[in-house]
């Protein structure tokens, strides 16, 4: 492998980092161009709220990619750190993203998906009678408390089994 | 600042350039994913040697990204796992020609390559910079475990190396 192959590739690995940024960034844009048109679309003030919340809770949440997917940019092998620190660092990293999901992930939309499923279900233009929108909104917010823990608890599942892997890890230092 | 980073490089993949290959021989069967798997070792290499600051030694520092590269390619790989070998491999088979003890060397560095691609890390790891030529003390520095740690697993796989080298022979 040439020098010149050599650079090229080290370009070609930062372009790549860049896409994969450049692809997260994209889905974001569609939910916030989704809630952008609706928001705009929909003359109920609530409604207008809630999306306006989601998009903030999704500009919050691709900060965080962000900040994370920097820290996991790969280039973490060439820093020239024993395969114990290497390893145990990445592992850490990802049981702490798995473990604060709520924070990070999930309670950024949280505010803005309650309001946007109260604003529709008693929007006046919906015209639906008191107790018929109650029925609605917490049917919506029952299922947006559904998806909310089960994907919590799927992170909280996956974080023990990397805190199994980096207990592993010290026994093997500490042996 | 580059020009220094290059020369170092180009010394650096000269002295441990055939040790780089050995180890993504022991690390990835597919020629092509290897093939892929070894750039991205010297890639790390190169990028690495612009941070280098004499800490440890320079072959400490080498094997470290290297198997580091190696071990993220594993993660990585275990997490999409493939399908059959592909047809490519065909050309590392033994060839029609490669007789006698050409042919049993080379069956058997195959069937060793392959029962360390078996271990996991860092057992393969341990192993595979062992069968580099280093000693415990140094494996330690590369891995990160103690020597003695380093040691008493060396021992244990070698005897677990040879028990199914023996086995598959017999089969």
């Amino acid at each position: 492998m040439s020098l010149a192959d050599i650079h090229t590739r080290a370009q070609r690995f930062q372009s790549r980092i860049r896409m994969r940024n450049i692809f997260e960034y994209g889905a974001s844009a569609i939910v916030i161009g989704a809630f952008a048109w609706i928001g705009y679309l929909v003359p109920d003030a609530v409604v207008k709220t809630g999306a306006a919340l989601v998009i903030l809770g999704t500009l919050y949440v691709c900060w965080q990619l962000f900040v994370r997917a920097r820290a996991a940019s790969g280039d973490a092998a060439a820093r020239g750190l024993s395969w114990a620190d290497f390893h145990r660092a990445e592992l850490v990293r990802q049981r702490d993203a798995l473990k604060s999901v709520l924070t990070w992930y999930l309670a950024p939309f949280a505010p803005g998906m309650i309001v946007f499923a109260l604003g529709v279900a008693f929007a006046p233009m919906a015209g639906l009678a008191f107790p018929a929108a109650l029925g609605i909104a917490l049917s919506g917010l029952g299922f947006i408390a559904m998806i909310f823990f089960a994907v919590w608890a799927l992170n909280q599942w996956a974080a023990q089994k990397v805190q199994t892997e980096i207990d592993a890890v010290d026994r093997m230092r500490g042996a | 600042m580059r020009d220094d980073q290059d020369t170092r490089y180009r010394e650096v993949a000269a002295a441990y350039g055939g040790a780089l290959q050995r180890l993504a021989r022991a690390v990835e069967i597919n020629p092509e994913r290897r093939l892929d798997l070894l750039q991205d070792m010297h890639v790390a290499l190169w990028r690495s040697l612009a941070a280098y600051d004499g800490r440890c030694a320079m072959r400490t520092w080498v094997y470290r990204v290297a198997h580091n590269v190696a071990a993220t390619h594993v993660d990585r790989e275990r997490r999409t796992p493939r399908g059959q070998v592909a047809l490519n491999d065909i050309e590392h088979l033994p060839d029609v020609h490669d007789v006698g003890g050409d042919f049993e060397k080379s069956e058997a560095l195959e069937r060793l390559t392959a029962l360390l691609r078996d271990l996991k890390m860092p057992d393969r790891q341990i192993m595979a910079l062992y069968l580099e030529g280093l000693d415990a003390a140094a494996i330690a520095d590369v891995t990160g475990l103690s020597s003695g740690a380093v040691a008493t697993r060396i021992s244990r796989l070698k005897t677990h190396l040879a028990r199914t080298f023996r086995e598959t022979s017999h089969a």
